[in-house]
């Protein structure tokens, strides 16, 4: 297993969140975390990714506690809306993009010839390299947000932690983000956890889907389980409400 | 230019050169991580530095130095452990350093401390130990910038996503705290205590709007403070101002021509 969550709770101030959530990913894997706002879909993948540390239980990436964990050039992180908060930073899309290869390295190294290529790769497999001098506010934001997955992808991660990537971007924007998310997933095998509210495009982007709601886990399993169980009519119609 | 023919304003130029090339550097880390005031109180601190310092009988640049260094650290911890009222606990280190400065100052021992130099510049008592220290602090901060440029601006830019990187942000946040307060230190002596944070935002904000990169906000910022800097230190001579407040005016001039176009 790549990523490993056991017993996990988490609890802000008096409020629990959720407990005891278990959780596994194998490599090449997809998964998306799914429920109702409030379920604490964001706060679980912040603590996968280690900005947040459990209450009680312990998430383990690669086998090795996250505590200890020091390969994070293997995992790629794509916060919620960052170019929302970000809009008005006075930075080139080129420049978001080499902040992907500090990942697991010595902070205080130079880029080298291979960051330069892999930094390349990167913008070229979202199709954003002809925007690489272009200043990231400049752009729209589905563009920007292929900016991010370019970030993550420069350290050629192994596990890609999505946190709603498609959050505020136009249909059209959304669907393409998620298909080169599947593609990354499928040619590249880079596993993917992903918060979602857009419940058929990360269904048709994953393999399994987790959810959270009323402080735990409420269901997980195959994606076809996921949408043929009548769970998912209640869930689809609660996300609804929602929005 | 024929103000240049004199030593104290070669003396002067060279320290608001030295000036102009390291406070937007660091002037554009603070104005995107959206704490543009923090060197501000920070030259709160540095007037206690400097009362402090008279007392004992220190350089007043290095004893300024060394209290926003550690106030800079003080704050940044505080900071990280009150994350709900960040700007009430940086008002609270302010208005302190304030008084403590009034009370240095306004004790006996401290007679023959020229304040008004301190606080609003002065082009006359820049020596050449003041050149020198503020060279070597300037040289830091520059060394530092340079060696960790990318890092630091990963931490400006998106400090959750650098976290998850593995760089140590918060090893980082207190790097960059101390780097303001050493720069706080260096502008001290030309701008004044009151008018220190000034220089390293108002050339970042001239610089913004046509800055395409982070490296080139920088560039540009350091341009911007320079003419500030030049036409600053000419009005100070030719009108026997305070070179602070011309410097700043020059810079504010600047921003309001540049901005011009945007306006209307």
């Amino acid at each position: 297993m790549i990523l490993e969550a056991v017993d996990v709770s988490y609890r802000y101030e008096e409020t629990t969140v959720f407990e005891q959530v278990t959780f596994q990913l194998a490599k090449g894997e997809s998964v998306a975390i799914i429920g109702p706002n409030g379920a604490g879909k964001s706060t679980f993948l912040r603590l996968l990714a280690g900005v947040l540390r459990p209450a009680a239980g312990e998430v383990r990436l690669f086998g090795t506690p996250i505590e200890t964990f020091r390969d994070w050039q293997k995992v790629g992180y794509v916060p919620q809306n960052p170019y929302r908060q970000q809009k008005s930073f006075p930075i080139t899309v080129r420049e978001v993009v080499e902040m992907g290869c500090l990942a697991g390295q010595r902070w205080w190294r130079r880029l080298s010839a291979t960051d330069h290529r892999q930094v390349n790769e990167a913008l070229e497999l979202v199709g954003m390299a002809e925007y690489a001098g272009r200043r990231l506010g400049n752009l729209s934001g589905g563009q920007q947000q292929r900016v991010f997955v370019a970030r993550a992808l420069a350290g050629k991660p192994e596990l890609m932690l999505l946190d709603e990537p498609a959050t505020g971007i136009d249909l059209g924007a959304k669907q393409e983000l998620y298909a080169l998310l599947a593609r990354l997933n499928r040619e590249q095998g880079i596993s993917l956890v992903m918060v979602s509210h857009d419940v058929e495009l990360a269904a048709a982007t994953t393999t399994r889907m987790l959810c959270l709601d009323r402080g735990g886990l409420c269901f997980v399993g195959s994606t076809e389980e996921a949408l043929a169980h009548s769970l998912q009519h209640r869930l689809y119609h609660k996300l609804r409400r929602n929005e | 230019m024929e103000w240049l023919a004199y030593d104290f304003m070669q003396r002067a130029l060279l320290a608001g050169v030295l000036v102009a090339f390291t406070c937007p550097v660091i002037g554009a880390f603070l104005v995107a991580r959206r704490q543009s005031v923090i060197g501000d109180g920070l030259g709160h601190i540095a007037f206690a530095g400097v009362a402090a310092g008279w007392l004992l009988g220190w350089q007043p640049v290095a004893s300024a130095a060394l209290f926003t260094v550690l106030g800079a650290a003080a704050m940044e911890w505080v900071r990280k452990r009150n994350t709900d009222w960040p700007d009430l606990v940086l008002a609270i280190f302010f208005y302190s350093s304030m008084a403590l400065a009034v009370i240095l100052a306004s004790m006996k021992q401290a007679g023959g401390l020229n304040l008004s130099s301190f606080l609003f510049g002065s082009l006359i008592t820049v020596d050449a130990a003041d050149l020198w220290l503020m060279g070597a602090l300037g040289g830091i901060v520059w060394l530092v910038v340079s060696a960790l440029y990318r890092p630091l601006v990963y931490l400006s830019f998106d400090e959750t996503a650098a976290r998850v990187s593995g760089l140590p942000t918060n090893t980082l946040n207190y790097l960059l705290a101390v780097l303001t307060a050493l720069t706080v230190a260096v502008a001290m002596r030309i701008v004044g205590i009151l008018l220190v944070a000034a220089l390293m935002v108002i050339p970042v904000a001239c610089a913004l709007p046509g800055a395409n990169g982070f490296r080139s906000l920088i560039a540009r910022s350091v341009a911007y403070a320079l003419a500030a800097v030049v036409v600053g230190l000419s009005g100070a001579y030719y009108g026997n101002f305070a070179p602070g407040g011309c410097i700043v005016l020059a810079a504010t001039g600047l921003f309001v021509v540049r901005s011009l176009p945007a306006w209307r």
